[in-house]
């Protein structure tokens, strides 16, 4: 009797654990949407110049219904650059997750391996030194330069099974200081400007962010977005291990390729509109992997959503309560200083804690 | 009974229509004044203004200077102007570098008037606030061009036409003075002594001082560093060439360069040195905000020239 009675009781417990960590992961999903739209609010709310939270409300209801200049400030100001930074966000949170399953190791960010400066290079390139180059089509080459920095930084730092940490990072730290050499020769060199289009460049920032660069991002988060989810599944194969990959059919170096290029693509758009921002691939996926665990399938959307709330959030403390700490008026930092300032420290401990597995 | 009705209403037509005339005749004229304007900008671009504006704000202390200029009080400026005194008392939008969109937004402007070499990455977020117009102004040739084109831009026409010819007038005059005068050698340096940045002739600065007849060290360099018109010079040539004057303005440091020269054997060598002839000029005047005050900096700067020789 017990003895019959016992395996179909272990296996709707199984059913039974499946379906509460399935719940489990559809509220962090859940919760991690709620974060970003308190992110998006706390971001409209704030600003240079004090706007009650009901009036904002207002002003996003009926633009006509509220003062001229608080409509302004909500509609051209506060909600472009709330918008472009979560799309950010989301693309680099996505590329971190998708790099790190390539190179199985929690440094695969677009920043460390070199994909960010790549990006920045070719899109520095062509968009200041290439005369009546399309702005539309710098999107393209910042994909082509972070898929090709993406690869020669693989290409070092694998030993024929994987690759180390250690050598990861070195990689990625030597090909990101030759690019952003490069990129601030030719910045220098389209001497228009100055110094603040290097900084855009290199410390990374939503300032010039706006609805008319939103075609540069829109399709491409969509289209990443998308790749990666279908990807998601030959994600967690390749998890396995390369023999295990190999063993049930997946053509293990193919896939690597394709999610390196879905990476490239997400990484490539967000630097093009935003510049280099350090550490949030690394970061959010670190995160996101600790929540929901290390399907991909979780792992991608958690990710994105995160992202995209880390990066509204960093840039509305750039924008407030930085310049509030030094008593700046009129004047913001780049949010890439926070993202650095929050990341720098967890990339520090990885390393310390030689933690190559995920 | 009827014959006063129909004089009643004679007298009320005729009421009417000089009611009509009274209010028509203004109106009519009022149109035509703010008959929509197309202006074109230093971008090539075409901007139309409806009405003359009434909220006008500019993007730096050199735009600002040609809008009062023009009798055009702006309704914010960028951080730190000073002149006119009028307008540090009015809202601050931040730098010229990067101002701020919330504080600019805030001034519910009609019509900005941006700096075609600071603020290009961000005319799309002007745009969204207000109609925009680029303009360059490098050197005091360009004042009273953008004079005439602000005054187009505000319906100021008359006084920028009027300011625009004075200033005309004033650089022909400089010119031919420049022309008659055997000009001293010079030397410019923007920043500090370990990082400076040597203006040329093609600088505002240099434009002055060459209008002025002096003769610039640097002229023969190509550009280099980080802004156009300014070259990097080494010591051994400056030493070499031994200029009668050294301006400098000096910007990254709060020890003014003059000063720093004195415990430096290399620069206290120089016979403008030893001869007090290494001036400190005023940021503003000098480097920072092209505007209609070229005038009172090429007085100045005529002064510093020529001033011993004179006595």
């Amino acid at each position: 009797m017990h003895a019959e009675a016992a395996p179909p009781a272990s296996a709707s417990h199984a059913l039974g654990l499946a379906r509460r960590r399935l719940i489990t992961r559809l509220m962090i999903i859940a919760l991690s949407s709620l974060l970003l739209l308190g992110a998006m609010i706390l971001a409209l709310g704030s600003g240079a110049q004090s706007i009650a939270p009901d009036e904002v409300i207002q002003a996003l209801q009926d633009r006509e219904s509220v003062r001229k200049s608080v409509a302004l400030i909500i509609h051209e100001v506060r909600l472009p650059r709330a918008l472009a930074g979560a799309l950010v966000g989301l693309n680099l949170a996505v590329a971190g997750a998708l790099l790190q399953g390539v190179v199985r190791s929690p440094l695969g960010d677009p920043y460390i391996l070199g994909v960010s400066a790549g990006g920045g290079f070719a899109a520095a390139a062509t968009s200041l030194r290439v005369e009546g180059f399309p702005p539309d089509a710098v999107p393209v080459m910042a994909f082509i330069g972070a898929l090709i920095g993406a690869l020669i930084v693989y290409a070092i730092a694998w030993d024929g099974s994987g690759v180390t940490t250690t050598r990861l990072a070195l990689a990625g730290v030597a090909l990101t200081a030759m690019m952003s050499a490069l990129t601030t020769t030719v910045v220098v060199m389209s001497v228009q400007g100055g110094g603040q289009i290097i900084f855009q460049w290199l410390v990374g920032g939503l300032y010039t962010a706006s609805w008319r660069e939103y075609h540069l991002i829109v399709p491409y988060s969509i289209a990443g977005f998308v790749l990666a989810m279908l990807l998601a599944k030959r994600a967690n194969i390749l998890a396995l291990g390369d023999e295990m990959a190999q063993g049930l059919g997946l053509r293990v170096e193919w896939t690597r390729f394709l999610m390196s290029a879905v990476a490239a693509v997400l990484a490539g758009s967000a630097v093009a509109v935003a510049g280099l921002i350090a550490f949030v691939g690394l970061l959010v996926p670190f995160v996101a992997r600790r929540l929901v665990g290390s399907d991909f399938r979780f792992l991608l959307p958690v990710s994105a959503l995160l992202g995209a709330a880390l990066i509204v959030s960093a840039d509305t403390a750039a924008r407030v309560t930085f310049p509030a700490l030094f008593h700046l008026k009129n004047i913001e930092f780049p949010v890439g200083i926070i993202t650095a300032l929050i990341g720098g420290p967890l990339f520090l401990w990885l390393v310390r804690a030689r933690r190559t597995q995920w | 009974m009827q014959s006063a009705t129909s004089a009643r209403r004679i007298i009320s037509a005729l009421l009417a229509l000089m009611l009509i005339a009274a209010v028509g005749v203004p109106l009519a004229a009022a149109q035509e004044a703010s008959e929509p304007r197309t202006i074109v900008d230093f971008a090539r671009r075409q901007i139309t203004l409806e009405a003359p504006p009434q909220r006008v704000v500019g993007m730096s202390a050199s735009i600002s200077e040609m809008l009062f200029a023009i009798g055009v009080s702006p309704v914010g400026v960028t951080s730190g102007m000073d002149y006119p005194p009028e307008a540090a008392a009015l809202p601050d939008i931040g730098t010229g570098y990067q101002p701020n969109l919330e504080a600019l937004a805030a001034l519910e402007p009609d019509l900005i008037i941006g700096n075609a070499q600071l603020n290009m990455n961000i005319l799309d977020k002007l745009e969204a606030i207000a109609p925009t117009i680029m303009i360059m102004t490098m050197t005091a040739s360009d004042v009273p061009q953008n004079v005439r084109l602000l005054g187009q831009a505000t319906w100021h026409d008359t006084e920028a036409e009027y300011l625009a010819r004075a200033y005309d007038g004033y650089l022909a005059l400089a010119d031919k003075i420049g022309a008659s005068h055997e000009g001293p050698s010079i030397v410019f340096i923007v920043g500090t002594l370990d990082v400076p940045n040597y203006g040329k002739s093609a600088t505002y600065f240099g434009d002055m001082a060459k209008r002025l007849g002096a003769v610039n060290i640097a002229d023969s360099e190509a550009d280099a560093g980080p802004f156009p018109g300014y070259a990097q010079l080494s010591l051994e040539a400056i030493v070499d060439a031994d200029p009668d004057f050294v301006f400098t303005v000096t910007r990254g440091s709060p020890t003014p360069m003059p000063e720093t020269m004195a415990s430096d054997p290399l620069w206290s060598s120089l016979s403008a040195f030893q001869n007090a002839r290494v001036i400190e000029l005023d940021n503003r005047l000098f480097v920072e905000s092209p505007g209609p005050r070229f005038i009172e900096a090429m007085a100045q700067l005529f002064d510093i020239l020529y001033g011993e020789g004179m006595e």
